[in-house]
């Protein structure tokens, strides 16, 4: 397998712990993984993006126009990290309206065959009580999509694996109820 | 056959993993991105494996790198963490050890931050191994830093000299799956052994130590044209070929590999950029027609070639002269070469088109902002509201200066500079007779670092201004580590507590006030207090301990005493909350009229209720 993903958002939205499980669950399968991540300053309030790339790869960026995979935590961080995908790509945005993207990008999406998903991961964490696991309510509908080259089983099996013990449980049922759609 | 263990490690880790796979005794830094969570690292290392390790977080970058340093003296290996503009710091050290030498092996380890993503400049440490004369490593990738250092450690043992491992940003926050190593035991107790003309070397004899560091350099240089660490990959187009190093070799090896020219021109990896290795260079663009450089931040090896007629890169304008070489502009600089060639670079999506599109539906610019209940975002608050916009306002290095956004800062300029900078202002301004308000804001850890002797001349040199000491307890912008006011050590354990208080009032100053920044109205009390204390006749420099616990560090605090606010329909949506005090919770809400709280992200510090004089922000109900 060789595979290239974006993760966007800001800070605090559990980027960097979504970009975890795909790089440990990667591993698990006898990949080789390289990421980048952001630190510092920029993780003040800002934009915050993480590239993974599992496979056969050197360096740590992804370049854009080549991704995969594209996971956006924030509507606003989806437009700006669009450009990361390439033709054919897939993308799952976190949004409260299914029908967002601006009629002048769903031109773009088109032109290059850009299959695009939102889904309201942050009205169902919320709903759940477990607003800090949006992520994985994401990360679970898109395995609900074909061609997303990851399984539940796996990605639920890495979940209980690498989740801190107290938030465990708040992930799983985040995971689950975006896996079955449920908004 | 056992399992090998496998991780997953942040390139930073890994050159944690690094260290103790060395059996390096003494490791000693300062922190800052990107350097940060190496000595973290190398604490869960010595903990998972009950290692003897002596870890320190030293008060400034001249210190860890001294102490480091003495214990190479006494036979032991030792490495030093920094951020490339740390290495400013303990420049002095640096240039005089690569004369004197080391015994136990001694790494110097310099973090770049080319960009810049979290500094004020885009050196090149690099440039400093060329300045001190010291042999430098660049690793590309986390795997190769964790392996350079104990490469590292044996070229600083083999010629007594210091060693610089440069790794980039973008290997510190790589994340990469990482084999562990066993961990040696490496048997060195101390032994200093005296040599006076050595260790305390007087003008004299520092003229054969430059000779013999001359010598060292030489035979170094021999070393790598032989190094395993250099590799030569031949292609089947000699019409191009590449010099690379560090995480612009890796980007270059997939941006190829993209293109489907993986294989067709020669590639040389260069990981020892000094003393660059002259024959290997110049034998390998001898057998190239043009030869393009991929380096960063700076020209360091395209700067050592001699005879640059067929070399193209930043230099010769044809790689940019600033910024970081990231994929997409080292993919721009290839396509270019390689189409001229009349080769393809296969098929592209036309970002462009989309770049402009994006930019038309002009999204909200995102800028880092202090975070909800931060202390700080209420000192300068408080300060601004207190002294206007005639003030100035000399501020310093760490979360504390996007107090920019408060109209608070006026002036960043290294570590320590809010200090300095003031009492200079306060000299050019008095000189004139010009009465105007200088206030200073320095956190607690900048202030320990840098900001010291600065206060001790500026009292003895009579000037006058106010010096806000951000105190949030922790070293917050870089990752949580502890300050030697909290006496907290490296490796959690409890050390000396070193007071703020104490070093202030021993540096002289009469007037030192501590408050907690929440409480708007007495801060801003104060300030005009210390305004006051500045101009009266006895007067001089006005100390204020702002302290509070940076909420994501220590939320106890807010947890017990939460203040839930709300805001009332009245409020006019004036917006002044909003650009004065620039809470991430306080939001604009177009449909209602008027600003609202995200309760996903308020702290409940209450602060804002004093920050909207018309009452429109109240404590919320109980429910």
């Amino acid at each position: 397998m060789n595979l290239q993903l974006i993760l966007s958002g800001v800070g605090g939205q559990g980027i960097l712990f979504s970009t975890r499980i795909f790089s440990e669950l990667a591993l698990g399968k006898g990949y080789n993984v390289i990421g980048s991540e952001t630190h510092g300053m920029a993780q003040r309030g800002g934009s915050v993006i993480s590239h993974l790339k599992i496979g056969d790869y050197s360096s740590p960026l992804v370049r854009q126009g080549t991704a995969d995979l594209l996971f956006a935590f924030d509507r606003d961080e989806a437009y700006r990290t669009l450009g990361f995908l390439k033709g054919g790509g897939l993308c799952f945005v976190n949004s409260p309206k299914e029908d967002f993207w601006d009629p002048s990008i769903k031109g773009y999406l088109g032109k290059n065959e850009i299959r695009a998903y939102s889904f309201p991961a942050d009205k169902v964490a919320l709903a759940l009580g477990a607003p800090r696991s949006a992520n994985l309510a994401l990360i679970g509908y898109a395995l609900s999509v074909p061609d997303v080259p990851f399984t539940h089983e796996d990605v639920k099996e890495t979940i209980v694996r690498v989740s801190p013990p107290r938030f465990r449980d708040a992930n799983l049922s985040a995971f689950d109820t975006g896996y079955r759609g449920e908004k | 056959m056992s399992e090998i263990k496998q991780e997953v490690l942040l390139g930073n880790e890994a050159v944690a993993r690094g260290l103790v796979e060395a059996g390096c005794h003494v490791v000693a830094s300062y922190p800052g991105t990107p350097s940060s969570e190496i000595l973290p690292g190398v604490v869960r290392f010595k903990k998972e494996l009950d290692l003897n390790t002596h870890v320190e977080w030293s008060i400034n970058e001249k210190v860890a790198y001294e102490v480091a340093l003495a214990a190479s003296y006494t036979g032991k290996r030792a490495a030093v963490i920094m951020k490339q503009v740390g290495l400013n710091v303990a420049a002095d050290p640096l240039m005089s050890s690569a004369y004197t030498g080391v015994k136990g092996g001694f790494v110097v380890i310099s973090c770049d931050d080319p960009g810049p993503h979290s500094s004020q400049t885009e050196q090149d440490t690099r440039f400093f191994a060329m300045f001190a004369k010291v042999p430098a490593l660049d690793p590309s990738s986390p795997r190769e830093a964790r392996d350079m250092v104990k490469a590292a450690f044996d070229l600083s043992e083999k010629y007594s000299i210091p060693v610089i491992l440069r790794p980039a940003i973008r290997i510190c926050h790589a994340r990469q799956n990482i084999d562990f190593r066993p961990v040696p035991e490496l048997e060195r107790p101390a032994a200093f052994e005296k040599d006076p003309g050595r260790w305390a070397a007087t003008p004299r004899f520092r003229y054969v130590l430059h000779k013999e560091l001359n010598e060292k350099l030489k035979a170094i240089e021999a070393d790598f044209e032989q190094s395993e660490l250099n590799v030569r990959q031949e292609g089947r187009d000699n019409r191009l070929g590449f010099i690379a190093g560090g995480a612009s070799y890796s980007i270059l090896l997939d941006t190829l590999r993209e293109m489907g020219l993986e294989g067709q021109f020669p590639v040389l990896k260069i990981s020892t950029p000094h003393p660059l290795p002259q024959k290997l260079v110049a034998d390998f663009i001898a057998g190239c027609e043009r030869v393009l450089i991929l380096e960063e931040p700076d020209a360091v090896i395209e700067l050592q070639i001699r005879d640059k007629s067929k070399v193209l890169g930043r230099l010769s304008g044809t790689v940019p002269a600033a910024g970081e070489l990231v994929s997409e502009v080292t993919y721009g600089v290839l396509a270019g070469l390689v189409e001229e060639l009349g080769l393809s670079v296969g098929p592209y999506l036309d970002l462009e088109e989309l770049g402009k599109l994006v930019a038309d539906l002009k999204l909200p610019v995102r800028r880092p902002r202090l975070c909800p209940g931060c202390p700080h975002r209420a000192a300068f608050y408080a300060l601004r509201r207190t002294l206007g916009g005639k003030a100035i306002y000399p501020s310093d290095i760490g979360c504390y200066t996007l107090g920019l956004n408060l109209r608070a800062v006026d002036t960043c300029l290294d570590m320590g500079g809010a200090v300095t900078i003031a009492s200079g202002l306060y000299q050019a301004y008095h000189q004139d007779g010009e009465d105007v308000v200088v206030a200073a804001t320095i956190g607690d850890s900048t202030f320990l670092h840098a900001g010291i002797p600065p206060l001790a001349s500026a009292v003895h040199n009579q000037a006058r201004f106010i010096l806000v000491i951000l105190d949030n307890s922790i070293t917050a912008m870089t990752g949580m580590q502890p300050t030697a006011d909290s006496g907290l050590l490296a490796d959690g354990r409890m050390g000396n507590r070193v007071a703020i208080k104490d070093l202030v009032q021993a540096c002289g100053v009469k007037f030192i006030e501590e408050i907690d920044p929440y409480r708007l109205k007495d801060f801003e009390a104060l300030v005009k207090r210390a305004r006051d204390y500045i101009r009266q006749e006895d007067g001089g420099i006005a100390a204020i301990i702002s302290r509070r616990p940076c909420p994501l560090y220590d939320p106890t605090p807010l947890r017990e005493n939460p203040v839930r606010v709300t805001v009332t329909e009245e409020c006019d949506a004036c917006k002044y909350c909003l650009t004065a005090f620039e809470c991430p919770a306080l939001i604009l809400d177009e449909d209602l009229g008027r600003v609202v709280i995200d309760r996903r992200v308020c702290a409940d510090c209450g602060v804002c209720i004093d920050v909207c004089y018309k009452g429109f922000i109240v404590e919320a109900p109980l429910q």
